[in-house]
Order: C-alpha cells, then structure tokens, then sequence
C-alpha cells in the first residue's frame, strides 16, 4: 500500500472512529447514571439530520443556523424521550426500561418512516467542507480533518463541565451511588435530563458530520452506526467518557484499516464491531477504562 | 382432580385440536389458515424465548439468529438438489450441501439441533454475564450469523436466500410441533428443575448457595430454548417458503419478545394467548399499510404504520401493564373445574 | 469421623487496602453449636461467604473433613455438606413455600433434567419423593399450613424459618446460619433456641450462627468466637466470654469495661 493511501485510509478511520466516539459517550453518559441501554440513541442520531434537511429545504435556513437548532431539537428530543418512556419507570426492574427503550426506538424509526418515507434524502451539503483538496499527492476531503478536531474539542468541552462544573460533578455522584445523591439534596430528574440533553447534542453533532461524509439519509441510518457506537462504549469502558471516546477510535480505525489491508473481508465490515464486542465480554467486560460493580451478598 | 382425570381432558382437548385442524385444512379459507400456521409457529417462539428469558432470567436478544440457523438447515435439507444447483447463481452451491436431503421431520429436527449447537457454542463464554450486557452479546451474535450467512454464498446463497422452498409446513406440521414443543416446554418447567430455572432468575446467589450450579442449568435452559427458536425458523422458512439473511433482524426478535411481554414473562397460558393475539394484531393491521377505499374516501396505505402502533401498545403495556394481559396467571384443569363447578352451584 | 467437622487455617480477605478479616483460624467441633459475634462491621458474615465459597480470600485455606475447600465453587461446596441462611433473607420470590424447599432438593437429586419430557419412572418416582421430604421439613418448621402461599408473603419470622428448612433440604452436614433471630420478639426467639437445639439432634448437624441477640448466643452456644474489625479478639465459653473485658471493649467501648472491672 502507497503511503498516500495509508494517509487517507487514516484519516478516514479517524473520522470515523471520532463520529463513533462521540454517538458513545451518549450511551456511556446515560448507562452511567441509569444503567439503562439506550437503544432510542441511533435514532436520536438520525433525526439530527432530518433536522438540519427540514431545516434547510423547507425553512430556507442557512446551513450553518439549521445545524445548531437541529442540536438543540434534538437534545430537546432526547429530554422528552426520558421523561416520557424512561422516568416512569426509574424504580421498575431494570430489563422494563429496557424493553421500552427497543419499543421507542422502533417507534421513532416507523413515525419517521411513516413522515418521511423510506425514500433516501439528500442530506444539504456545506460545500467548503466537501470539495477535495490536494495535501501534495494525497486527496481529501476538509471535512476528515475538520470532523476529529470538532469532536475532540466537544470531549473536551464535556469533560470541562463533568470534573468542573457543579451539574457535572453531581453526574459522577450519581453515576457511582443515585440513591446517596439524592439524598444530599440533588435534583436528580433535572440531572439526569441534563445528561440526556448533552448526550444527544453529541450524536446531533456525530449524526450532521456523519450525513455530510455519507449524504444519503434514511429513517434506518442510525440503526447500525447506533450499534456500533454501544460497542464502542462498551469496550471503552461503560461509564467513562474517555473511554467512549478511546473505543469509538478504536474501532473506528479497526474497520477502516482491516479493510484497507484485507479487501477481501469488506463483506463482514458490520460483524467486525460485534467481534471486538464478544472479545471485550469475554476478556475484560469492564472494558479499558470502566471499573467493576460488585453485587453485595 | 387427579392425574388420570387431567390426562384424560389433556388427550380430549387435544382430539378436539386434531379435529379442528383436520377441519380447517378444508374449511377455512387460505388466509385464515396462514394466520392458523403463523399462531402454531409464534406460540413455539415464544416459548422458546419465554424459557430463556421469563424462567431463567437471562435477557436473550439473539433468537433472530438461532431462527436463521433452523431455518437454513432445515431449507437446504428439503430443497431438491437439481433445485439448489438453478437457484445458487452467485456461486455454485459446495458439497456436501448439494447432496444432503432428508425427510421433512429430521430437518426440523436438525434445524433445531444445529441452532442449539452454535447457540451454545458462541453463547457459552456470554452465559454468565447479567442483564443488558447478555442482551447486547446475543444480539451481537444475532448479527455476526446474519453477516456471515449473506458473506458465505456456496453455502446460503448470500444475499439472494433461498426461494421455492417445499412448503411442507401446512397446519399438521405446525400444530404437531406445536403441541410436542409445549409438551416438552410445560413437562421442563413443571418438574424440579423447572423450579431450579426460576430460582436462578429469582436469586442466584441463594440458589448457588442451595447448590443448583447454576451455568449448567442456564446453558441446558439456553440450549432448549435455542433448539426451539431453531424449529420454529425451520417451520417459518418451509411456510413461507423464502428466506434470505435481511429478514432475520432484530425486528423479528423484537416481535417474538413482545409476544412473550404482552402475554406475561413465567406464564406459558400468556405466551400461547400473546401469540395468538400479536399474530391475528399483526395480520389485521396489515390492513393500514395498503390502500382502504371507504365509501367515496380513498385512504393511503401508509408503510411503517403497523410498526408505530406496535411500537406504542409495547410502550403501552411496559408502562402500565407489567405483567402482560395474562399477568403471570397459569391455566390449570384444577381452575376450570373450580370455576365450572362455582357456575353450577349458583343456579 | 474426623472430630473437627470444618476449620479454617490464617484466613484474610482484604477489599483493595482494606482487610475485613484478618488471620482468623477457627475449628468446628463435629456436633456442637457455635457462634460468632461482634460489632457491626467486624467481618462476620465475610467469613460466611469465605466458608461457602462466595468471596475467595486472600491468603489462607478453609478446611471441610480434611479436604480443602478453599478454592471450591459455592454449589460444589454445598454439595459436600455445607448449607446455609442469609443475614437478609434470600427467598426465591417467584416460588411457593413449598417450591422454595423443593428446588433446595435439587442438589441430592439423582434423576436428570431431561428426566421430566420423557416421563422416566424413576423421574417420576423420585419428584414425588422430594415432593413428600419437603412436606415433612416444612412440617418440622411448622410451616406445612402455608405451602401454597408465595414464600415472600410470608411474615418476617416464617420466613426465616423456611430459609431454615431449604437450607435443610439439601441434606447438610455443617449449617451456617446468618442471624435467624434478626426481628423476633422474645417468644419467638426462644422457640429459635429450641428449634435450633432441635435440628441439631435430628438432622446430626454442626451449627455455626451468626448472632446479635445475646440471649439467643448465651442460650444456645456451646463455644464462643468474637470478632472485632476483622481480628478474632476471645473465644470461650458463654460464662468466660460474658465476663472477658475484651469483648465488652469492643462492643461498648473502654468505659464499659472499666465499669465491668469493678
């Protein structure tokens, strides 16, 4: 392989692996604090883009203004969703919540088949970021240089709130004792919307970068990218943002790179995620960051 | 009322099943039947996953995957050699599954035996994580099985599955897998180890404590349950007589699950009754999908419609109706003579 | 038969930098009943999990008839001849009463799981038998009245006791058990020492209890062992422990002990 290609291939994967990262540390977030999966996540992803094309096609939006009011609706959708399918159910047995979160998942995936159509949309393109540009003999597009430093700096501005802000510290509280929490007087509700909040914005952020890079979007879109993202949260370490971001970069660069140099296994691209996952269960299911939680006999 | 009372009302009840189902291969119109075969089928799945999951505990989300293995096994058994070599296009299909035939009941058989086979294979390192984590591993698997049956093309055809499967799976086949796999399902459940089942869902430090070892029992419950989902996959393929990898995905899951969520996790009476409802539900409200014409109002079919208001009666019943409609309730022959006997008492 | 039904050589469990129990070497006399006392927090109920194979411990070896349990699984254990209760109750919650007891059978049982589809005689046989024994230890618990009723349904004191029959259902040699007369009134707790005195004529057993009601300790136990932070600090007879400053130190303090003196 040409090192002008392994350049791009590189890129791509940090791209990619950004995108999932940042789709993580929404599912890590809310595992954290509810021990809840998320299942309705890779379709808050895809409604960011529905978001921004409603926003540019039929409001006639600027892209840049429809892109920040899709990441705001869409941290408003993800705080609607707890309060409506999850927060009557916070002292239920654990799997309740879960299966109402595969029920709202589906639901939101057939409400948008049912407005939208099946049919795929082109996503509105923001053409600084998508025309090639020439690095000496390597092509590439802005937007793989542009997507790891906007979802790096998201991280950071997130772990800023986590470990120095008020609200951010009483997420950690909860996330290693609620009941304690809120019984020093937190406001866990509000709390937990916050987080709900912040987590969506990040898949907003992951689903617009994703749909320029891959401009076709769909009401399923979220489905896969949404699996893979758990996985990667999970192998990170379920709990620890760091380490959504790590394993979304890890496997991220995992499917690029085994691509890049087996071309022959690009049919079983989907499977390497659920690989690395029944890896990760086996051998360390704390993942490379996360901390064991004991059950008290 | 004794055990040779019960026996005799269980092998009445069933005449009367045999009888109406000798009647309906006749009397009933092809969709009634269709909807009659997908009732014996969903009612077999939905014990399967009811064993895993409402007896054992253990939250599996992979049955979409031990019903593609069953149903591949079984279809390539069935299906005529000189059929299989027109149909594998892509790649000609390899020995030895070009020569492999076998009559209809041991590819079931089969079906079923290859999907506890890799069920258990691939699940037993995941068997003794908890909860969600369980949940996410067997779906994990689910996918790995559909991503390798669409890559492994001499084998399954890949993306193109298999059509012009032999659909042998009429009413007798179906209902007679029926009653063996509630059979054998209520006769587990209802001895010893059936109670061993419960208290590994219940407590599984105590029920270590008690002496159950208790992966043992989880992987033979795991195995059971993924022998069943892999019979009702061989039973769904030969029924619908086409297969390919797209539609074993987590909606299938998800739809047998909801049936055992709605008739009540531990109750077999809820997942039989939940089949039955869920199935004549799916199948009616097929009805919002395509074009209704009502009077002079002509009103669209709307795709993804079914899905939102299954999608929605699931939340519904989570919500607010944990137990499912049945709530945990078990039929027994003790009840209805009970209930009979209170009836004639008030005249 | 050995005399020493179970002992434990040096056992520590330490949590991170924590120890919980610390060098404890303790034997169990074939027959008797024992108890371990302390404080709240001193590493009682650790060692329960150590000897039932819950908690691996850091260094040291659990000993059951001359064979080292120490690394054995909590079913292998139990099967051997080691039951035992809960300091909060572990009921099976989906089960009756008497399904409770029976599942505890489980473990002695001969015939195989797949015993019951295929309708086997001596499957069939051998339920009914486990059907009968658990009958008759529930009736020994004075429980046979309520074998239907869901198990946690049951009052506070019933409960224990039926905790009491499953663990005696799977036919131990050595029982443990965790603070069985936690929430009884003063009546109940005598009929606790004599049931327990009860058992342990019938069913040939060596008891170890975990207690906090002192009358039930000094009614009942033939040897003493106080724990304190992890430490066994004395072990003796009810009169010797009752009366050792050691002990009186560690549950009320250093004044107390004083004031014992004089």
């Amino acid at each position: 392989m040409s090192l002008d290609m392994f350049v791009q291939h590189f890129f791509n994967a940090l791209m990619l692996g950004s995108l999932y990262g940042l789709i993580a540390i929404g599912y890590t977030m809310v595992y954290g604090i509810l021990r809840l999966i998320n299942f309705a996540h890779g379709d808050i992803f895809m409604i960011s883009t529905y978001f921004v094309f409603f926003g540019v096609s039929l409001f006639k939006m600027p892209w840049v203004a429809a892109a920040l009011l899709s990441i705001a609706a869409t941290a408003a959708c993800g705080i609607l969703i707890d309060r409506v399918a999850y927060r009557p159910l916070r002292d239920a047995p654990r799997i309740s919540a879960l299966i109402s979160a595969i029920g709202v998942s589906f639901f939101i995936e057939n409400i948008c088949l049912v407005f939208f159509t099946g049919i795929p949309r082109p996503m509105p393109r923001l053409e600084v970021l998508v025309e090639v540009v020439r690095l000496g003999s390597v092509r590439i597009l802005p937007l793989v240089l542009v997507v790891p430093l906007v979802s790096f700096s998201l991280v950071a501005a997130l772990l800023l709130v986590l470990y120095r802000t008020k609200p951010g510290l009483a997420m950690r509280a909860i996330s290693k004792d609620i009941e304690t929490t809120r019984l020093m007087g937190v406001r866990i509700n509000s709390i937990i919307a916050l987080t709900f909040a912040i987590g969506s914005a990040m898949a907003a952020a992951a689903g617009i970068m994703w749909a320029l890079r891959y401009p076709q979007i769909n009401p399923f879109m979220g489905v896969i990218p949404g699996f893979k993202a758990f996985i990667a949260a999970v192998c990170g370490g379920i709990g620890s943002v760091q380490g959504a971001m790590a394993g979304g970069l890890i496997l991220g660069f995992m499917e690029i790179m085994i691509i890049a140099f087996f071309p022959g296994l690009s049919g079983y691209r989907d499977a390497f995620a659920f690989v690395l996952l029944i890896l990760i269960l086996f051998v360390k299911p704390t993942g490379i960051m996360g901390e064991k939680l004991e059950d008290k006999i | 009322m004794n055990a040779g009372t019960k026996t005799i009302l269980n092998i009445t009840a069933l005449a009367f099943l045999a009888l109406f189902v000798h009647w309906a291969q006749g009397g009933l119109d092809g969709y009634k039947v269709q909807v009659l075969n997908l009732i014996a089928v969903n009612i077999i799945l939905a014990l399967s996953l009811n064993l895993i999951y409402g007896y054992t505990g253990m939250f599996s989300l992979g049955h979409a995957g031990f019903m593609a293995i069953g149903a591949y096994v079984c279809a390539i058994l069935i299906i005529p050699a000189a059929q299989k070599e027109m149909m594998y296009i892509l790649q000609p299909i390899i020995w030895p599954f070009s020569v492999m035939r076998a009559p209809f009941f041991v590819a079931v058989l089969a079906g079923g035996a290859a999907a506890a086979f890799f069920g258990l294979l691939i699940s037993l390192p995941v068997l003794r994580l908890g909860g969600d984590y369980l949940g996410i591993a067997t779906l994990g698997f689910a996918e790995i099985i559909r991503v390798v049956f669409t890559n492994i093309t001499p084998i399954t055809n890949g993306a193109l599955g298999l059509k012009g499967i032999p659909g042998y799976a009429g009413l007798t086949w179906n209902y007679f897998w029926c009653v063996l796999s509630v059979y054998i399902i209520v006769k587990l459940l209802s001895s010893n180890f059936g109670n061993c089942l419960r208290a590994i869902r219940d407590d599984e430090v105590a029920a270590k404590a008690m002496g159950i070892n208790t992966f043992r029992c989880k992987a033979v419950s795991f195995g059971v349950g993924a022998f069943f989902a892999g019979v009702g996959g061989a039973l769904m393929g030969s029924l619908i007589t086409t297969i390919d990898p797209k539609m074993f995905n987590f909606q299938l899951t998800f739809n047998i699950l909801m049936i055992v969520v709605v008739g009540g996790l531990g109750s077999v009476t809820g997942s039989v009754a939940g089949a039955v409802v869920i199935t004549i539900l799916l199948e009616w409200l097929r009805f919002v999908e395509y074009t209704v014409e009502i009077g002079p109002w002509v009103i669209p079919g709307v795709p993804g419609m079914r899905m939102v208001i299954f999608s929605l009666a699931l939340l519904f019943i989570i919500l607010y109706r944990r137990r499912g409609i049945i709530g945990g309730y078990e039929f027994s022959w003790d009840d209805l003579g009970r209930l009979l006997r209170r009836k004639g008492a008030d005249k | 038969m050995t005399k020493l039904i179970m002992r434990t050589e040096k056992v520590t469990m330490k949590f991170g930098g924590l120890a919980a129990v610390s060098n404890f070497s303790m034997s169990a006399e074939r027959g008797l009943i024992t108890s371990l006392i302390g404080p709240n927090g001193a590493g009682k109920t650790t060692c329960f999990n150590i000897i039932t194979g819950f908690y691996a411990p850091t260094e040291g070896k659990v000993f059951f008839k001359e064979r080292d349990i120490t690394a054995m699984k909590p079913h292998d254990i139990c099967k051997a001849g080691i039951a035992r209760t809960f300091q909060n109750i572990r009921l099976f919650s989906g089960g009756t009463v008497l399904q409770n007891v029976m599942t505890a059978c489980w473990v002695r049982q001969k015939s195989p799981w797949w015993g019951a589809p295929l309708m086997l005689p001596g499957h069939v046989r051998e339920e009914r038998e486990i059907r009968e024994k658990s009958r008759a230890l529930l009736q020994s618990v004075g429980l046979s009245h309520l074998a239907a009723e869901t198990a946690t349904g049951l009052p506070y004191g019933a409960q224990r006791r039926l905790e009491i029959a499953r663990a005696l259902a799977t036919e131990p040699e050595f029982l443990l058990l965790d603070e069985p007369a936690a929430g009884m009134n003063p009546q109940e707790s005598r009929e606790l020492m004599d049931f327990i005195r009860k058992i342990r004529d019938e069913f040939k057993l060596t008891i170890l209890l975990i207690e906090h009601d002192m009358k039930v300790v000094m009614g009942v136990s033939e040897w003493i062992r106080v724990l304190d932070y992890g430490v066994l600090i004395a072990e003796g007879t009810p009169d010797e422990i009752r009366s050792d400053p050691k002990v009186i130190e560690a549950y009320l303090g250093r004044e107390a002990a004083a004031y014992a003196k004089d």
